[in-house]
Protein backbone atom coordinates (compact mmCIF):
# COMPACT_ATOMS: atom_id res chain seq x y z
CA UNK A 1 0.00 0.00 0.00
CA UNK A 2 1.63 3.90 -0.92
CA UNK A 3 1.82 6.40 1.41
CA UNK A 4 -1.42 8.04 -0.72
CA UNK A 5 -3.31 4.77 -0.07
CA UNK A 6 -2.70 4.55 3.21
CA UNK A 7 -3.67 8.28 4.04
CA UNK A 8 -6.27 8.11 1.95
CA UNK A 9 -7.76 5.17 3.93
CA UNK A 10 -7.15 6.62 7.30
CA UNK A 11 -9.09 9.53 6.30
CA UNK A 12 -12.08 7.69 4.54
CA UNK A 13 -12.60 5.82 7.53
CA UNK A 14 -12.49 8.59 10.10
CA UNK A 15 -15.26 10.47 8.07
CA UNK A 16 -18.80 9.75 10.03
CA UNK A 17 -20.09 10.51 6.61
CA UNK A 18 -18.19 7.17 5.08
CA UNK A 19 -19.31 6.38 1.82
CA UNK A 20 -17.32 9.52 0.86
CA UNK A 21 -14.56 8.18 -1.68
CA UNK A 22 -11.07 10.07 -1.03
CA UNK A 23 -9.22 10.58 -4.26
CA UNK A 24 -5.74 11.70 -4.05
CA UNK A 25 -7.30 15.22 -5.23
CA UNK A 26 -10.26 15.08 -2.93
CA UNK A 27 -9.78 19.10 -1.15
CA UNK A 28 -10.41 17.91 2.36
CA UNK A 29 -10.48 21.34 4.16
CA UNK A 30 -12.39 23.17 1.58
CA UNK A 31 -15.38 20.70 1.51
CA UNK A 32 -15.41 19.58 5.56
CA UNK A 33 -14.37 16.58 4.86
CA UNK A 34 -12.01 17.42 7.80
CA UNK A 35 -12.60 19.90 10.11
CA UNK A 36 -10.16 21.57 12.07
CA UNK A 37 -10.73 19.59 14.77
CA UNK A 38 -10.19 16.49 12.94
CA UNK A 39 -6.99 17.13 11.27
CA UNK A 40 -5.05 16.32 14.62
CA UNK A 41 -6.63 12.61 14.06
CA UNK A 42 -4.56 12.80 10.30
CA UNK A 43 -1.30 14.18 12.37
CA UNK A 44 -1.14 11.52 14.81
CA UNK A 45 -1.65 8.94 12.09
CA UNK A 46 0.69 10.09 10.10
CA UNK A 47 3.21 10.53 12.83
CA UNK A 48 2.70 6.79 14.68
CA UNK A 49 2.39 5.13 10.97
CA UNK A 50 5.27 7.07 9.35
CA UNK A 51 7.66 7.14 12.20
CA UNK A 52 7.60 10.98 11.47
CA UNK A 53 7.25 14.37 14.11
CA UNK A 54 5.05 17.45 13.02
CA UNK A 55 5.43 20.48 14.71
CA UNK A 56 2.56 22.85 15.04
CA UNK A 57 3.95 25.20 12.56
CA UNK A 58 4.05 22.72 9.94
CA UNK A 59 -0.05 22.24 10.03
CA UNK A 60 -0.88 24.33 7.51
CA UNK A 61 -3.02 23.88 4.24
CA UNK A 62 -0.26 23.86 2.22
CA UNK A 63 0.77 20.18 3.46
CA UNK A 64 -3.03 19.03 4.48
CA UNK A 65 -5.07 20.23 2.01
CA UNK A 66 -5.59 16.61 0.37
CA UNK A 67 -4.35 13.09 0.37
CA UNK A 68 -1.33 13.93 -2.10
CA UNK A 69 0.04 16.90 -0.15
CA UNK A 70 -0.04 15.28 2.95
CA UNK A 71 1.94 12.04 1.42
CA UNK A 72 4.76 14.63 -0.31
CA UNK A 73 4.74 16.07 3.10
CA UNK A 74 5.35 12.76 4.74
CA UNK A 75 7.45 12.19 2.23
CA UNK A 76 9.55 14.65 2.81
CA UNK A 77 9.11 14.90 6.53
CA UNK A 78 10.72 10.96 6.34
CA UNK A 79 14.02 12.07 3.71
CA UNK A 80 14.71 15.44 6.75
CA UNK B 1 -36.78 8.26 6.94
CA UNK B 2 -34.17 6.98 9.48
CA UNK B 3 -33.34 9.39 12.30
CA UNK B 4 -29.67 9.13 11.11
CA UNK B 5 -30.70 10.55 7.81
CA UNK B 6 -32.23 13.17 9.22
CA UNK B 7 -29.00 15.63 9.02
CA UNK B 8 -27.05 14.41 6.42
CA UNK B 9 -29.65 12.90 3.92
CA UNK B 10 -27.10 11.68 1.41
CA UNK B 11 -24.97 10.16 4.16
CA UNK B 12 -25.62 6.53 3.78
CA UNK B 13 -27.39 3.24 1.71
CA UNK B 14 -29.71 2.28 4.11
CA UNK B 15 -29.63 -0.76 5.49
CA UNK B 16 -31.12 -4.17 3.71
CA UNK B 17 -33.42 -5.57 5.84
CA UNK B 18 -31.53 -8.58 6.57
CA UNK B 19 -27.82 -7.14 6.27
CA UNK B 20 -25.87 -6.47 9.13
CA UNK B 21 -25.46 -2.20 9.70
CA UNK B 22 -22.70 -1.37 7.44
CA UNK B 23 -19.32 -0.18 9.10
CA UNK B 24 -20.63 3.40 8.19
CA UNK B 25 -23.71 3.51 10.25
CA UNK B 26 -21.72 2.28 13.30
CA UNK B 27 -19.43 4.96 13.07
CA UNK B 28 -23.02 7.78 12.60
CA UNK B 29 -24.04 6.12 15.73
CA UNK B 30 -21.10 6.20 17.62
CA UNK B 31 -20.97 9.51 16.91
CA UNK B 32 -24.41 10.44 17.63
CA UNK B 33 -24.20 9.12 20.91
CA UNK B 34 -20.54 10.33 21.60
CA UNK B 35 -22.56 14.02 20.93
CA UNK B 36 -25.09 13.07 23.49
CA UNK B 37 -22.86 11.95 26.04
CA UNK B 38 -20.23 14.96 25.65
CA UNK B 39 -21.41 16.25 28.90
CA UNK B 40 -20.07 13.33 31.31
CA UNK B 41 -16.40 13.75 30.03
CA UNK B 42 -17.19 17.85 30.76
CA UNK B 43 -18.41 17.16 34.34
CA UNK B 44 -16.02 14.46 35.39
CA UNK B 45 -13.08 17.07 34.63
CA UNK B 46 -14.66 19.89 36.46
CA UNK B 47 -15.69 17.55 39.11
CA UNK B 48 -12.66 16.68 39.38
CA UNK B 49 -10.92 20.19 38.99
CA UNK B 50 -12.73 21.93 41.40
CA UNK B 51 -11.67 19.31 43.79
CA UNK B 52 -8.27 19.93 43.01
CA UNK B 53 -7.18 16.59 42.43
CA UNK B 54 -4.73 17.43 39.97
CA UNK B 55 -2.85 19.81 41.94
CA UNK B 56 -3.12 16.92 44.98
CA UNK B 57 -1.41 14.37 42.30
CA UNK B 58 1.65 17.04 40.85
CA UNK B 59 4.02 15.48 43.59
CA UNK B 60 3.51 11.93 44.28
CA UNK B 61 0.72 8.85 43.61
CA UNK B 62 -2.02 9.39 46.42
CA UNK B 63 -5.28 6.93 47.09
CA UNK B 64 -8.55 7.70 46.77
CA UNK B 65 -8.51 7.83 51.05
CA UNK B 66 -6.12 10.52 50.77
CA UNK B 67 -7.48 12.18 47.96
CA UNK B 68 -11.46 12.19 49.78
CA UNK B 69 -10.66 12.86 53.29
CA UNK B 70 -8.09 16.02 51.42
CA UNK B 71 -11.71 17.50 49.48
CA UNK B 72 -13.88 16.29 51.96
CA UNK B 73 -15.30 14.23 49.93
CA UNK B 74 -17.33 10.62 50.09
CA UNK B 75 -14.71 7.95 49.48
CA UNK B 76 -17.20 5.57 47.51
CA UNK B 77 -18.09 8.44 44.85
CA UNK B 78 -14.67 10.04 45.15
CA UNK B 79 -13.23 6.22 43.82
CA UNK B 80 -15.67 6.25 41.12
CA UNK B 81 -14.47 10.07 39.64
CA UNK B 82 -10.96 9.27 40.12
CA UNK B 83 -11.56 6.21 38.03
CA UNK B 84 -13.72 8.28 35.60
CA UNK B 85 -10.65 10.29 35.40
CA UNK B 86 -8.55 7.28 34.49
CA UNK B 87 -10.77 6.18 31.80
CA UNK B 88 -10.68 9.92 30.23
CA UNK B 89 -6.86 9.60 30.30
CA UNK B 90 -6.55 12.36 33.08
CA UNK B 91 -5.09 10.24 35.21
CA UNK B 92 -3.34 6.90 35.86
CA UNK B 93 -4.28 4.29 38.58
CA UNK B 94 -1.50 1.63 39.27
CA UNK B 95 -1.73 -0.70 42.63
CA UNK B 96 -4.70 1.32 44.01
CA UNK B 97 -3.03 4.70 43.44
CA UNK B 98 -3.47 7.43 41.59
CA UNK B 99 -1.26 9.71 39.70
CA UNK B 100 -1.47 12.74 37.00
CA UNK B 101 -1.17 11.24 33.26
CA UNK B 102 0.82 13.00 30.84
CA UNK B 103 -2.40 15.62 29.94
CA UNK B 104 -2.92 16.36 33.45
CA UNK B 105 0.91 16.95 34.34
CA UNK B 106 1.21 19.58 31.00
CA UNK B 107 -2.16 21.11 31.34
CA UNK B 108 -3.94 21.11 34.83
CA UNK B 109 -1.10 21.61 37.19
CA UNK B 110 -1.06 25.07 38.53
CA UNK B 111 2.30 26.52 37.77
CA UNK B 112 3.29 24.96 34.50
CA UNK B 113 3.89 26.92 31.52
CA UNK B 114 1.22 25.79 29.67
CA UNK B 115 -1.38 25.61 32.31
CA UNK B 116 -5.17 25.52 31.13
CA UNK B 117 -6.87 25.38 34.81
CA UNK B 118 -8.14 28.61 34.44
CA UNK B 119 -9.59 27.62 31.09
CA UNK B 120 -11.15 24.52 32.45
CA UNK B 121 -12.63 26.93 34.98
CA UNK B 122 -14.63 29.14 32.95
CA UNK B 123 -15.61 26.63 31.09
CA UNK B 124 -17.24 24.80 33.96
CA UNK B 125 -18.50 28.08 34.59
CA UNK B 126 -20.41 27.78 31.38
CA UNK B 127 -22.04 24.58 31.95
CA UNK B 128 -24.98 26.44 33.56
CA UNK B 129 -26.05 28.96 30.79
CA UNK B 130 -25.73 25.87 28.36
CA UNK B 131 -28.21 24.51 30.66
CA UNK B 132 -30.69 27.07 29.10
CA UNK B 133 -29.63 26.45 25.70
CA UNK B 134 -33.32 25.83 24.51
CA UNK B 135 -34.73 29.13 26.25
CA UNK B 136 -32.79 31.31 25.16
CA UNK B 137 -33.21 29.66 21.43
CA UNK B 138 -37.25 30.03 21.53
CA UNK B 139 -36.56 34.05 23.10
CA UNK B 140 -33.24 34.69 21.09
CA UNK B 141 -32.00 36.43 24.28
CA UNK B 142 -29.71 35.23 26.70
CA UNK B 143 -30.32 34.32 30.21
CA UNK B 144 -27.71 35.23 32.01
CA UNK B 145 -25.65 38.23 30.58
CA UNK B 146 -22.29 38.57 31.14
CA UNK B 147 -21.54 41.80 32.79
CA UNK B 148 -17.77 41.76 34.20
CA UNK B 149 -18.67 44.96 36.21
CA UNK B 150 -21.79 43.48 37.55
CA UNK B 151 -21.81 43.30 41.48
CA UNK B 152 -21.63 39.61 42.42
CA UNK B 153 -19.87 38.89 38.81
CA UNK B 154 -16.23 39.02 40.64
CA UNK B 155 -15.50 34.76 40.66
CA UNK B 156 -17.40 34.72 36.38
CA UNK B 157 -14.90 37.74 35.54
CA UNK B 158 -12.01 36.41 37.04
CA UNK B 159 -12.42 32.90 35.74
CA UNK B 160 -13.42 34.30 32.29
CA UNK B 161 -10.34 36.92 32.41
CA UNK B 162 -7.58 34.27 33.66
CA UNK B 163 -9.34 31.55 31.20
CA UNK B 164 -8.72 34.13 28.35
CA UNK B 165 -4.99 34.43 29.59
CA UNK B 166 -4.46 30.69 29.35
CA UNK B 167 -5.71 30.54 25.55
CA UNK B 168 -3.80 33.50 24.67
CA UNK B 169 -0.76 32.35 26.04
CA UNK B 170 -1.15 28.60 25.05
CA UNK B 171 -3.33 27.84 21.68
CA UNK B 172 -3.58 31.48 20.89
CA UNK B 173 -0.05 32.71 20.73
CA UNK B 174 0.86 31.14 17.16
CA UNK B 175 -0.53 34.32 16.30
CA UNK B 176 2.78 36.85 17.62
CA UNK B 177 4.59 34.36 14.64
CA UNK B 178 2.46 35.72 12.05
CA UNK B 179 2.12 38.94 12.77
CA UNK B 180 5.06 41.75 12.12
CA UNK B 181 4.86 45.10 13.43
CA UNK B 182 8.03 46.14 13.21
CA UNK B 183 8.47 49.70 13.31
CA UNK B 184 5.14 50.45 14.61
CA UNK B 185 5.44 51.90 18.34
CA UNK B 186 1.59 52.18 20.07
CA UNK B 187 -0.88 49.96 20.02
CA UNK B 188 -3.99 49.86 21.47
CA UNK B 189 -5.96 46.19 22.54
CA UNK B 190 -9.46 47.16 22.41
CA UNK B 191 -11.55 44.97 24.90
CA UNK B 192 -7.70 43.40 25.42
CA UNK B 193 -9.04 41.76 28.79
CA UNK B 194 -6.16 40.07 30.33
CA UNK B 195 -3.96 41.93 27.37
CA UNK B 196 -1.56 38.67 26.98
CA UNK B 197 -1.34 39.65 23.14
CA UNK B 198 -0.21 42.75 23.91
CA UNK B 199 2.16 41.50 25.98
CA UNK B 200 3.47 39.26 23.60
CA UNK B 201 3.52 41.42 21.25
CA UNK B 202 5.36 44.20 22.84
CA UNK B 203 8.34 40.82 23.58
CA UNK B 204 8.48 40.41 20.40
CA UNK B 205 8.92 44.18 19.29
CA UNK B 206 11.59 45.97 21.29
CA UNK B 207 10.58 49.06 20.39
CA UNK B 208 6.84 48.92 20.91
CA UNK B 209 4.38 49.73 23.33
CA UNK B 210 0.87 48.48 24.47
CA UNK B 211 -2.24 50.10 25.75
CA UNK B 212 -5.27 47.53 27.33
CA UNK B 213 -8.39 49.13 27.10
CA UNK B 214 -11.49 47.24 29.48
CA UNK B 215 -13.53 47.80 31.91
CA UNK B 216 -12.42 48.44 35.25
CA UNK B 217 -12.77 45.42 36.86
CA UNK B 218 -11.48 43.84 33.84
CA UNK B 219 -8.03 45.90 33.65
CA UNK B 220 -7.48 45.37 37.49
CA UNK B 221 -6.99 41.46 36.60
CA UNK B 222 -4.57 42.48 33.51
CA UNK B 223 -2.42 45.22 35.64
CA UNK B 224 -1.81 41.83 37.74
CA UNK B 225 -0.86 39.85 34.87
CA UNK B 226 1.49 42.82 33.53
CA UNK B 227 3.40 42.77 36.76
CA UNK B 228 3.62 39.49 37.05
CA UNK B 229 5.23 39.16 33.25
CA UNK B 230 7.55 42.95 34.28
CA UNK B 231 6.48 44.53 31.74
CA UNK B 232 4.54 47.54 33.54
CA UNK B 233 6.63 50.21 31.61
CA UNK B 234 5.75 48.78 28.27
CA UNK B 235 1.94 47.63 28.26
CA UNK B 236 -0.23 50.18 30.44
CA UNK B 237 -4.07 49.96 31.20
CA UNK B 238 -6.94 52.32 30.09
CA UNK B 239 -10.38 51.49 32.11
CA UNK B 240 -12.84 52.22 29.81
CA UNK B 241 -15.70 50.70 27.58
CA UNK B 242 -15.40 50.39 23.81
CA UNK B 243 -18.50 51.51 23.06
CA UNK B 244 -19.02 54.75 24.85
CA UNK B 245 -15.61 56.05 25.86
CA UNK B 246 -13.32 57.70 23.68
CA UNK B 247 -10.37 55.34 22.15
CA UNK B 248 -7.97 58.00 21.95
CA UNK B 249 -5.27 59.04 18.71
CA UNK B 250 -2.13 58.67 17.64
CA UNK B 251 -2.31 54.84 17.14
CA UNK B 252 0.08 52.81 14.61
CA UNK B 253 -1.63 49.72 15.17
CA UNK B 254 -5.27 49.00 16.72
CA UNK B 255 -6.12 44.92 17.99
CA UNK B 256 -9.26 43.64 18.13
CA UNK B 257 -9.04 39.72 19.40
CA UNK B 258 -11.66 37.84 20.24
CA UNK B 259 -14.27 40.65 21.22
CA UNK B 260 -16.15 41.77 18.22
CA UNK B 261 -17.84 38.49 18.94
CA UNK B 262 -19.48 39.70 21.74
CA UNK B 263 -21.50 42.39 20.10
CA UNK B 264 -24.29 42.40 17.07
CA UNK B 265 -23.19 44.13 13.82
CA UNK B 266 -24.59 47.80 14.38
CA UNK B 267 -21.87 47.59 17.67
CA UNK B 268 -19.10 46.17 15.65
CA UNK B 269 -19.63 48.89 12.86
CA UNK B 270 -18.99 51.28 15.50
CA UNK B 271 -16.24 49.54 17.09
CA UNK B 272 -14.23 49.62 13.52
CA UNK B 273 -14.98 52.95 13.15
CA UNK B 274 -13.98 54.01 16.63
CA UNK B 275 -10.75 52.03 15.66
CA UNK B 276 -9.97 53.67 12.62
CA UNK B 277 -10.36 57.28 14.51
CA UNK B 278 -7.26 56.00 16.98
CA UNK B 279 -5.28 55.01 13.69
CA UNK B 280 -2.49 57.29 12.37
CA UNK B 281 -3.29 57.55 8.63
CA UNK B 282 -1.31 53.96 7.40
CA UNK B 283 -2.20 52.69 10.63
CA UNK B 284 -3.28 49.42 10.96
CA UNK B 285 -6.01 47.15 12.03
CA UNK B 286 -5.87 43.75 13.42
CA UNK B 287 -8.61 41.58 13.95
CA UNK B 288 -8.28 38.09 15.47
CA UNK B 289 -11.56 35.78 15.91
CA UNK B 290 -13.28 32.01 14.83
CA UNK B 291 -14.19 33.25 11.36
CA UNK B 292 -17.56 31.06 10.46
CA UNK B 293 -17.20 29.88 7.20
CA UNK B 294 -19.32 31.53 4.36
CA UNK B 295 -22.21 29.23 4.98
CA UNK B 296 -21.89 30.07 8.89
CA UNK B 297 -22.04 26.16 9.36
CA UNK B 298 -18.60 25.36 9.85
CA UNK B 299 -15.89 25.27 11.10
CA UNK B 300 -17.08 22.86 13.92
CA UNK B 301 -15.45 25.34 16.72
CA UNK B 302 -16.79 28.92 15.26
CA UNK B 303 -20.10 27.51 15.37
CA UNK B 304 -20.27 26.15 18.67
CA UNK B 305 -18.70 29.28 20.31
CA UNK B 306 -21.24 31.12 18.53
CA UNK B 307 -24.06 29.56 20.06
CA UNK B 308 -22.03 29.89 23.52
CA UNK B 309 -22.00 33.50 22.89
CA UNK B 310 -25.95 34.27 22.36
CA UNK B 311 -25.48 32.51 25.61
CA UNK B 312 -23.73 35.20 27.82
CA UNK B 313 -23.78 38.48 25.20
CA UNK B 314 -27.03 39.96 23.88
CA UNK B 315 -26.15 39.67 20.06
CA UNK B 316 -22.90 38.41 20.50
CA UNK B 317 -22.11 35.60 17.55
CA UNK B 318 -19.17 34.80 15.22
CA UNK B 319 -18.93 35.86 12.05
CA UNK B 320 -18.03 34.75 9.02
CA UNK B 321 -14.91 36.28 6.84
CA UNK B 322 -16.79 37.98 4.21
CA UNK B 323 -19.11 39.80 6.71
CA UNK B 324 -16.26 40.98 8.61
CA UNK B 325 -14.23 42.32 5.08
CA UNK B 326 -17.26 43.92 4.24
CA UNK B 327 -17.95 45.71 7.81
CA UNK B 328 -13.97 46.85 8.03
CA UNK B 329 -14.48 48.28 4.05
CA UNK B 330 -17.09 50.19 4.67
CA UNK B 331 -15.75 51.91 7.30
CA UNK B 332 -12.55 53.17 4.72
CA UNK B 333 -9.55 50.48 5.75
CA UNK B 334 -8.03 49.28 2.83
CA UNK B 335 -6.40 46.09 1.43
CA UNK B 336 -7.87 43.78 3.57
CA UNK B 337 -5.87 40.52 3.83
CA UNK B 338 -7.15 37.42 5.75
CA UNK B 339 -3.96 35.68 7.51
CA UNK B 340 -4.94 31.95 7.85
CA UNK B 341 -3.03 30.39 10.68
CA UNK B 342 -2.07 26.69 11.33
CA UNK B 343 -4.92 23.89 11.29
CA UNK B 344 -4.98 23.68 14.87
CA UNK B 345 -5.33 27.04 15.70
CA UNK B 346 -9.23 27.95 14.89
CA UNK B 347 -8.64 31.49 14.69
CA UNK B 348 -7.58 33.78 11.69
CA UNK B 349 -6.27 37.19 11.41
CA UNK B 350 -7.59 40.15 9.12
CA UNK B 351 -5.24 43.03 8.52
CA UNK B 352 -6.24 45.85 7.10
CA UNK B 353 -4.41 49.50 7.11
CA UNK B 354 -6.15 53.09 7.48
CA UNK B 355 -5.12 54.89 4.05
CA UNK B 356 -3.85 58.19 4.56
CA UNK B 357 -6.19 60.89 3.41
Amino acid sequence: MSTEDKIAAFVEKMTAEGGTKITAETSLLDSGIIDSTGILEVVSFIESEFGIRVQDEEIVPEHFENVRFIAAFVESKKKS
Amino acid sequence: MRTADVDRPDAAPARTARGAAPANERQMRLALMQTALGYWRSQILFTAFQFGVFDALAGSPMGAESLARRSGTSLGLTTSLLDGCVALGLLKKADGRYENSATARAFLVEGTPQYMGDWVRFMAHCYEPWSHLAETVRTGKPTTVMRPDAPGAEVTTRALILGMHDYANGPGSEMVRHLDLTGRRRLLDVGGGPGTYSMMLVRKHPGLSAVVVDLPSVVKIAAELIAKWDLEGRVSTRAGSYLTDDLGTGFDVVLLSNMLHQEDPEAVKLILRKAHGALVPGGLLVIQAAFLDANKAGQTWAVLMSLQLSLFYDGGRNYSIDETLAMVRAIGFANPEVKRMSLVNSDSLILATKPAP
